[in-house]
């Protein structure tokens, strides 16, 4: 597991708040996002160009999968170990 | 267990096991004598096409099977379905066969029920017209092509080998059967033997039984949804005025409704059908059928086919000889003497291979015996009743 | 030659039980013999298509055509990351299947393609895209042959994903793994008998095969709508159950394709869970890479724009894919509007809420309604529509 360190964790979660336009995932970092109909198809490209524009990660689109991306604390650790 | 888990999965494959192999000793009685009943003057392809109903049927005394083709829709009240049901005579006419079946598609049908035939009572409509130069063609085999029959021909030791190898031959001599894929394959393997590997044939012998359960299965299925195979405006109710008239009176009475309905015209044509499709291009039928001879048929040797069986099985069979109309034939092109050889030549085979036959050949110049061209009429029902009654009595 | 077209006779299932028999006992010992998997696999394709020789070739050459594709292009891209040569790469990877597809009106190209070419075509282009993300750095032949001619899913899906088939395919299931998958995979052939062998089945005799619903009325035609979109789903779904199934008791957990499809509560919840393999990659290699450049390369100002463009291009590549035929475009574009009108929907909501979601009775006024829509688009995709354009 990489070091995840709580700076790191905030800025993503309010690049996913942002994009999401919902602040229950900051209070919720455990919330099921496709389900709950937070993320869908178009705001995961959002998401994606702002973790390469902000957090200068780049995440092949193709790799993020619903199943390992699904909740902000997922999305936290996989960007993570992409650092 | 965890095992257990698999139960109901094991549970599918037996139920389905045992529908697919279910003896047919099983399904003969999974059929009630209601839906038999139902089934006696239906008229229903899938009855004839099938075999279980006819087996069952065969085994109850109850019933004497009359086979034919398409004059047996002529369901009027001097029908014998409709006679014998007002005047009873220890038997119900159970009827087998529709328009294109020829003999050899008779034997088909008699092969797969040859166990219950033996020395039972049966009578048989003859048509002159099955036997063309041609004889039977395909497009009226294939609609009365039963495959299930012939599965059951392949795997069936009830008639002599050498009767079925016959059968095969000619079978097979049908492109559309003898393309069949599997049924095709096994049928070529009983007219001649030994041609292809045990191996390959083994592979299609286990197919072929299992397509034959199953369709036995579907032949189950659909005798539970009998629906007539005629057509209202051809079924008359039973008068049961009729009980009371000795044979002369009832021919009087026939014979005047057939004046009323063919008067109209000197071939004795149902005046409603002629005007529908002759009156107006009559000349085009003009010698029509002039190149037609029925001196030499393949029908023949199908006949003969229907004829050996029936012998091997010690069947009591009436054949009825129905005369052709003869003033439409003189018309149509046919002269006398050419039908006078079908007539001869039908005559002598079933009188040689010791079979009885109702000779009504004599009506084909005089009027009101049939109803058109060569569909019986109430008159020509009428004589019949009274030859099928003589022999159901008498034998 | 006696046909063996997958799940489609009663000799197919014969020759499996019989082939996977020592699959499914050393299964449950815990074991694996990859050789003879990799015979049956061989044994299968050859099988499946024999009975049409001209298949059998076309297969052949595909998939070598495809393998030096796949090789080559890796071989670039561990060099360079050059955009040219990766377009180069799809649109070779898509010739044959475009020319298959074309193949229905151009009697002279009728010798090429084969039953399922458009499912192998995915699973290939996906590889190459991956390449491109930079996501298979090496691709053994062996393990592209065994993913390109799975032989339970060589037919009509459902689509797998290389990375995850290589995970199932190197790692051997506990002997206990395995009875599970053993379970569910049979479980699955049977529910697969129930959908397309008896409720598909009766509807298609006894429902859309009704004398009545011949003439072109409006209520014989609403009646065969409803028949055609459940014969559609069981007839298919059924299939998809065996294709599943059987890979389980191969040890490969092939994705599920449908998901109780018709209680959906909306169009986009409906692309979920209807022929799930199929739009998800259509989501994944057409919709979101083509949005994905649009925002990055900043081709648009409007995003929502870009969006309805990128549905629009996806469902049309999806109803093309069907066939070079109206009923399909037209099916293609109807979805496309669908989609985007209730993009359009869920973001006004968004701002203004007027439809309440935690509402059971609005929660089953949204599934009926999309059941309609979609029901509706398969009248389209049926074809029974085609006298309205034609004549």
């Amino acid at each position: 597991m990489a070091e995840v360190t709580q700076d790191f964790k905030d800025k993503v979660l309010t690049i996913l708040a942002e994009v999401c336009e919902s602040d229950e995932i900051k209070k919720n970092p455990d919330l099921q996002l496709f389900d709950e109909g937070l993320l869908d198809s178009f705001a995961t490209i959002s998401l994606v160009v702002e973790f390469e524009q902000q957090l200068e990660i780049s995440v092949p689109i193709s790799d993020f999968n619903r199943e390992e991306w699904a909740t902000p604390n997922m999305i936290v650790n996989q960007l993570a170990e992409r650092k | 267990m965890k095992w257990l888990r698999f139960g109901p999965m094991l549970l599918a494959v037996v139920i389905v096991c045992t529908l697919i192999f279910m003896p047919a000793d099983l399904e003969r009685a999974a059929i009630s004598s209601n839906n038999m009943k139902e089934a006696a003057a239906s008229l229903d392809p899938h009855v004839f096409q099938g075999m279980l109903m006819q087996q069952k049927m065969l085994k109850n005394e109850q019933y004497l099977p009359i086979y034919g083709s398409s004059e047996l829709y002529r369901l009027d009240k001097y029908h014998p379905t409709n006679y014998f049901k007002v005047q009873p005579d220890g038997f119900t006419p159970f009827l087998i066969g529709r328009g294109g079946m020829y003999s050899l598609v008779h034997f088909l049908n008699f092969a797969s029920t040859a166990n219950q035939l033996k020395g039972k009572k049966i009578v048989f409509i003859l048509s002159p017209e099955w036997f063309t130069k041609t004889g039977l063609d395909p497009l009226h085999f294939k609609p009365n092509f039963s495959r299930e029959q012939a599965y059951n021909l392949v795997f069936s030791n009830s008639i002599s080998p050498k009767l079925k190898q016959k059968a095969a031959r000619r079978l097979v001599q049908f492109s559309f059967i003898r393309n069949d894929g599997t049924l095709g394959r096994l049928l070529e393997d009983v007219a001649y033997p030994g041609r292809r590997q045990p191996a390959l044939r083994l592979a299609d012998e286990l197919k072929g039984q299992m397509t034959y359960k199953i369709l036995t299965l579907h032949d189950l299925v659909d005798m539970h949804f009998i629906r007539p195979g005629y057509k209202k405006s051809q079924y008359q109710k039973p008068d049961r005025q009729l009980s009371k008239d000795n044979w002369n009176q009832l021919t009087l009475s026939a014979k005047k409704t057939a004046i009323h309905d063919t008067g109209s015209n000197r071939f004795h044509i149902d005046t409603s059908l002629y005007k529908k499709s002759i009156q107006h291009h009559l000349n085009t039928f003009r010698g029509y059928r002039k190149n037609e001879s029925y001196a030499q048929s393949p029908e023949y040797s199908d006949f003969q086919l229907v004829l050996d069986l029936l012998k091997e099985e010690h069947v009591h069979a009436l054949f009825i000889s129905v005369p052709f109309n003869g003033r439409w034939y003189d018309y149509a092109g046919v002269p006398k003497q050419r039908r006078e050889v079908c007539y001869k030549k039908i005559a002598d085979e079933v009188r040689k291979n010791g079979f009885q036959l109702a000779d009504f050949t004599r009506f084909d110049s005089k009027p009101f015996f049939l109803q058109d061209t060569m569909h019986i009429g109430p008159m020509g029902w009428v004589y019949i009743d009274r030859s099928i009654k003589t022999f159901f009595d008498r034998s | 030659m006696i046909s063996f077209i997958p799940y489609a006779s009663f000799q197919f299932f014969t020759l499996i039980a019989f082939l996977l028999a020592p699959i499914i006992i050393l299964g449950l010992m815990g074991m694996r013999n990859t050789l003879y998997n990799d015979c049956v696999a061989i044994l299968m394709t050859f099988l499946i298509f024999a009975a049409q020789p001209e298949q059998l070739i076309s297969i052949l050459l595909f998939i070598i055509w495809q393998a030096v594709l796949i090789k080559g292009y890796l071989a670039i891209r561990t060099k360079n990351n050059n955009s040219a040569c990766f377009y180069i790469a799809i649109v070779l990877a898509i010739i044959p299947l475009f020319l298959v597809k074309l193949s229905a009106d151009v009697p002279a190209l009728n010798f090429i393609g084969f039953l399922g070419i458009s499912y192998v075509s995915f699973k290939s282009i996906q590889m190459i895209m991956d390449i491109r993300d930079g996501l298979l750095k090496e691709i053994p032949l062996i393990q592209y042959f065994r993913f390109i001619v799975f032989f339970p899913t060589i037919s009509s899906g459902p689509i797998d994903r290389y990375r995850r088939f290589r995970e199932d395919t190197s790692k051997i299931p506990t002997s206990v793994e395995y009875r599970t998958l053993l379970y569910q995979g049979l479980n699955k052939i049977f529910l697969g008998f129930l959908y397309k062998y008896i409720i598909g089945y009766l509807i298609h005799k006894y429902w859309m095969g009704s004398p009545m619903l011949l003439p072109d009325t409006l209520s014989s035609i609403w009646l065969y709508m409803y028949g055609y979109s459940m014969y559609l789903f069981f007839d298919f779904a059924g299939y998809s159950n065996f294709a599943i199934g059987v890979s389980y008791l191969m040890g490969v957990r092939t994705p599920e394709n449908f998901n109780k499809p018709f209680i959906s509560r909306n169009i986009k919840d409906f692309w979920n869970r209807w022929h799930m393999t199929l739009s998800f990659w259509f989501r994944d290699y057409i919709y979101m890479r083509f949005v994905y450049t649009a925002v990055k390369k900043k081709w648009l100002k409007n995003r929502y724009l870009i969006s309805d463009i990128g549905l629009t291009l996806n469902f049309l590549v999806m109803g093309f894919w069907h066939g070079f035929m109206l009923q399909y475009i037209i099916y293609g574009i109807y979805h496309a509007t669908a989609f985007i009108l209730f993009d359009k929907f869920e973001r006004f909501n968004k701002k203004h809420p007027f439809w309440p979601k935690d509402n059971k009775w609005m929660h089953a006024l949204s599934v009926v309604i999309t059941f309609h829509v979609i029901c509706f688009s398969f009248l389209i995709f049926s074809g029974r529509l085609d006298f309205l354009w034609q004549r």
